[in-house]
């Protein structure tokens, strides 16, 4: 239904193709008319559903797996994209506990490092070796070219170790200077959920008993690591793993001095670094923050706080009946909002179903809940959209939710630089419930999240001052920062949430807005259906941005017999104003966009507007109505607009979708009861009995 | 002893057994690694307010044996506490999947008994014959296979190449709305993890059965009651079944004390939104409470049918309740 209640101005926009260009070609979509998570119990299970076609796309899965997929790939049903994980594998020093403390000490460790032999035998091959910190191919220039490298030898670091003091005891063990006894034994955190992860840190106790370092290898579930590394930072030397997002300033959080202890659990304080870091997530222009990162790669190679070791190769299975599938390093394979919106099917183009296998329930699927949950946050990017969309490949902006923005620079209230950025927003959107998208939302949604403190989008609006609506489809930031990277804070990085939803939430945190409905954005696809443990349905969202101009996916259809009739009604105000002289007209158009037949509507006084479409004249096929409103009120004109699918046949209408089969069952549980009853019957007829 | 003394003791004794299974239950959890807040901690950034409040919400910033008073008088009320994963309260979780693990494992189990029985008996009847043996090997065979590599089987057989049944889930996706439907496509996803169930569980009753048949075909009163001329259909099911039934009381009530934990594995491989996956998600997220909760329900069914099984039997066997 159109919406009844127009409390601003909305103009009518045609419904041209508005794809965006990308570098993996023009983006719109979706293709899909409903996408099924299925919830798996076992990730054996999943795998199960990916070779019987059940599972088109997984949730996770792992290069070990290979073999248990080969009867797919064999048979050409799974296709693969593969590649480097856009992330790293090392090993974290707290480098406030001595003698950590010693960079010398930390460059000797780095001598015990066998790379090769992790990656050769830890991981059967399966991973790239790395030296430095965002060395994935997809980083492009922002990984350095000149860093410090370290050869496995452990002679140099007994050599090193020596050339500080800790010499060899009689003992084989080396002697703290600082004491004169034998060195304390280093602690050695490695997490029994990833064995390549106890491996590593094996073969480096081993390495380090070789050459004297005392050590106390604890390998250790998640559970037992993660207070002592993140809370406490009451350990060693831990076998850390880190995803690396697009936006390289995550260099930063992991290990600028002020970050805070659970990201920088390295506890690595270096003025120098620092300043390098600063440049590179400050620096307000791009040659700015990529001197930065070059700097800060350098130093921290020369400083070693942390020794990367390897990023692992993946492997992202998928149904070969899919089309145009999207592969995101940095979410490690193709089951991405990408795929989802804009990959096909490759026999049918508009109406199949993409099935995606998740091992979890999502946990509270919402915008603003406090956790990044990987389920929760696959849901959240079809159903909500971001101002602006960063490019799966070249990681440059696309125009989203915004058409385009402006920067310039603007003076904070205390003398300091800062930018203001201004979002044109495209006029044509609507959230999933009908109400228009607008310029008030972004500055809603800004300040909510803001005010919330939200801890998932905190720091990327730690430098918000101010957010002001400039016109119905302008909304402008006023930032503390001239980063380079705050149009990616404040555009790419906070989906945008409808206010007139959210502005009666006071606790965000522990909204579920699935409980009442309001799980509504403006994306791709709109949520239908949750049966926990069992699945999440969304479905295609007709009025999308970006939906191809022939796409008529998730149009109510009417199927009418020739001769029958199908009215609209509807009622507009403005404020508190009932508005009389509007047109109420629905037009029939056939698939190629030729006008078939138009209707006029008439208005009673109270304002309610029917317009009637009679298919008399119209011969047996399939059409689309476009029911349009449009008046003119004051110096704007209003309008609103709807579109359906219309079946008109000569015959009685058919089942489109036809239900499981159970003739076997049926059969089965016959011949049960045939068999059973047999047997009584024999029975009872049995002499003796 | 009289019968309502002989009650008593087994009533007091189940009570009992229930308060140290409690005890056990919170001790054992208070002494395994980790902190909940920690794991959650690890995903994101909390705020100090946030961890204080997950704190309050999981009444660790109390005393231990703060702790354990309200543990018990919670438990005993309904009430254990809200999942450190979903953050709901775990009654309301457990009630939810309660009706699946049924329906599945109770199935299961009476198709079992059923026909562990008429194996065990038939094979008794013929001992030494080649039914016997081939029933024996069978029997063996389901009850020493991985249930979760007979599962993974069966669903490459009749899920990915034949296509018969589904590879997941307890409704097909979506739910079906029409109620017989519903009914079928319920029947229809379950045939796999019972047919999975009744040939690990059959094996175990049919090889009980067939022992106290033996036992009792070797008794004096079947040799007379053979004399007396009776056929032997009548001597096997009128005299000598009835009195080996009696260790199969046991049996029965104890498969159905632990009919809410007895499918984990099966549950897990054919995604049945029941307990036993309650059970294994919690297992793997560490979800203390909700282990708590699930096992003191489980012990309070065990209990439970041990001691109807222990009054069953005082009726059945006066000997039992005169020693």
């Amino acid at each position: 239904m159109i919406a009844s209640t127009l409390l601003m101005s909305f103009l009518v926009q045609p419904m041209a193709s508005a794809a965006v260009s990308s570098s993996i070609g023009p983006l719109e979509g979706p293709y899909f008319k409903e996408i099924r998570f299925k919830i798996f119990a076992s990730s054996e299970a999943e795998v199960v559903g990916l070779l019987s076609g059940d599972v088109d796309i997984m949730d996770f899965f792992e290069a070990e797996q290979i073999p248990d997929i080969q009867p797919g790939l064999t048979d050409g049903s799974i296709e693969t994209a593969q590649s480097a994980e856009q992330g790293m594998w090392g090993f974290s020093f707290q480098c406030e506990r001595y003698p950590l403390t010693l960079t010398k000490f930390r460059q000797a460790i780095n001598h015990l490092v066998d790379k090769d032999k992790y990656v050769r035998e830890g991981l059967q091959g399966l991973a790239y070796v790395i030296e430095t910190f965002i060395e994935s191919p997809g980083y492009g220039p922002w990984a350095a070219t000149e860093y410090k490298t370290y050869d496995f030898n452990p002679t140099k670091a007994g050599e090193i170790l020596d050339s500080i003091g800790f010499v060899k005891g009689p003992d084989g063990k080396r002697i703290d200077p600082l004491t004169g006894e034998t060195m304390r034994p280093l602690v050695i955190i490695a997490r029994t959920e990833h064995p390549h992860r106890i491996f590593s840190a094996r073969e480096l106790a081993a390495q380090m008993d070789i050459v004297g370092i005392p050590y106390d290898l604890q390998e250790v579930p998640r559970s037992v690591a993660s207070p002592l590394v993140f809370l406490e930072q009451n350990y060693d030397i831990y076998t850390s793993g880190w995803g690396g997002g697009p936006d390289v300033d995550w260099l930063w959080d992991i290990f600028h001095s002020t970050s805070p202890p659970s990201q920088n659990y390295q506890m690595f304080k270096n003025a120098t670094v620092d300043a390098a870091l600063d440049k590179l997530k400050f620096g307000s222009t791009y040659e700015e923050c990529l001197e930065g990162s070059h700097e800060a790669q350098y130093l921290l190679s020369e400083q070693v706080p942390f020794i990367p070791l390897y990023a692992k190769a993946y492997l992202s299975p998928y149904n070969s009946r899919l089309k145009d599938v999207v592969d995101l390093p940095w979410w490690a394979g193709v089951t991405n909002s990408f795929t989802m919106t804009f990959a096909t099917d490759k026999t049918q183009k508009y109406g199949s179903v993409l099935n995606v296998g998740w091992t979890s329930d999502p946990q509270q699927p919402s915008p603003m809940f406090e956790i990044n949950w990987w389920w929760d946050t696959m849901l959240n990017n079809v159903i909500y959209d971001y101002l602006v969309q960063l490019d799966p490949t070249t990681f440059e902006e696309l125009p989203w939710l915004a058409e385009s923005w402006t920067s310039e620079p603007w003076t904070t209230p205390e003398g300091g630089d800062g930018l203001k950025l201004s979002f044109n927003l495209r006029d044509d959107v609507t959230w999933h419930d009908g109400k228009p998208f607008t310029a008030d939302d972004v500055v809603f949604t800004w300040t909510y999240a803001k005010e919330q403190v939200n801890p998932v989008y905190i720091s990327y609006l730690k430098g918000l001052q101010k957010a002001e609506v400039e016109d119905t489809y302008t909304a402008a930031a006023y930032l503390n920062t001239t980063s380079f990277w705050a149009l990616h804070w404040v555009g790419a990085n906070i989906p945008m949430i409808p206010k007139h939803i959210w502005e009666n939430i006071e606790d965000s945190v522990t909204y579920q807005p699935i409980a009442d409905g309001n799980l509504i954005g403006t994306g791709p696809y709109k949520f239908k259906e949750y049966k926990p443990g069992e699945y999440v349905l969304v479905e295609a969202n007709p009025k999308w941005f970006l939906k191809p101009a022939d796409s008529t996916l998730g149009y109510t259809t009417y199927t009418l017999t020739q001769g029958d009739t199908k009215s609209f009604t509807d009622k507009f105000t403005v404020g508190t104003t009932v508005i009389t002289n509007g047109t109420y007209t629905a037009t029939v158009m056939t698939g190629a966009g030729a006008t078939v037949k138009s209707f006029t509507g008439t208005v009673a006084e109270d304002g309610t507007y029917t317009v009637t479409v009679d298919t008399a004249t119209i011969s047996p096929g399939t059409y689309t109505v476009t029911v349009e409103f449009s008046a003119p009120v004051t110096v704007v004109g209003i309008g609103a607009r709807d579109d359906y699918n219309l079946v008109v046949q000569a015959t009685q209408p058919v089942v489109e979708e036809t239900p499981p089969d159970y003739t076997l069952y049926y059969a089965l549980v016959g011949a049960v009861v045939v068999i059973a009853a047999g047997y009584v019957v024999m029975r009872r007829r049995a002499p003796g009995a | 002893m009289g019968l309502l003394s002989y009650v008593a003791k087994r009533v007091a004794f189940a009570i009992v057994t229930i308060i140290i299974i409690m005890t056990m239950n919170f001790v054992i959890f208070r002494m395994m690694p980790g902190n909940p807040v920690a794991m959650i901690a690890d995903m994101v950034r909390l705020r100090p307010e946030q961890v204080a409040r997950l704190y309050e919400l999981f009444g660790l910033d109390r005393p231990l044996w703060d702790q354990y008073i309200q543990y018990m008088i919670q438990s005993f009320r309904g009430f254990y506490g809200y999942s450190y994963y979903s953050q709901r309260p775990i009654a309301e979780d457990i009630m939810v999947r309660l009706p699946n693990t049924l329906l599945l494992v109770g199935t299961a189990t009476v198709v079992s008994i059923v026909l562990g029985m008429t194996v065990g008996i038939v094979a008794a009847a013929r001992r030494g014959s080649l039914v016997d043996i081939t029933a024996i090997s069978f029997g063996f065979l389901g009850n020493s296979v991985p249930i979760f590599w007979l599962g993974l089987i069966l669903l490459l057989i009749f899920g990915v190449d034949l296509k018969w049944f589904p590879i997941r889930g307890t409704t097909s996706v979506p739910t079906p709305t029409d109620p017989l439907a519903l009914v079928l496509d319920i029947m229809w996803h379950m045939t796999l993890p019972t047919f999975a169930l009744v040939i690990i569980l059959f094996g175990g009753y049919a090889l009980i059965m067939r022992a106290a048949m033996i036992d009792v075909l070797t008794e004096d009163y079947i040799q007379l009651a053979r004399a007396k001329g009776l056929d032997e259909r009548t001597v096997q099911y009128k005299h000598a079944l009835r009195n080996a039934m009696l260790p199969m009381v046991t049996v029965i009530a104890l498969a159905f004390g632990f009919l809410l934990s007895g499918a984990l594995l099966t549950e897990t491989v054919f995604s049945w939104y029941g307990l036993g996956r309650y059970i294994w998600d919690a297992i793997l997220k560490q979800d203390y409470p909700a282990l708590q909760g699930i096992f003191f329900i489980i012990s309070v069914m065990v209990v439970a049918a041990n001691l109807i099984a222990d009054l069953v039997y005082g009726f059945l066997d006066p000997r039992i309740r005169q020693e």
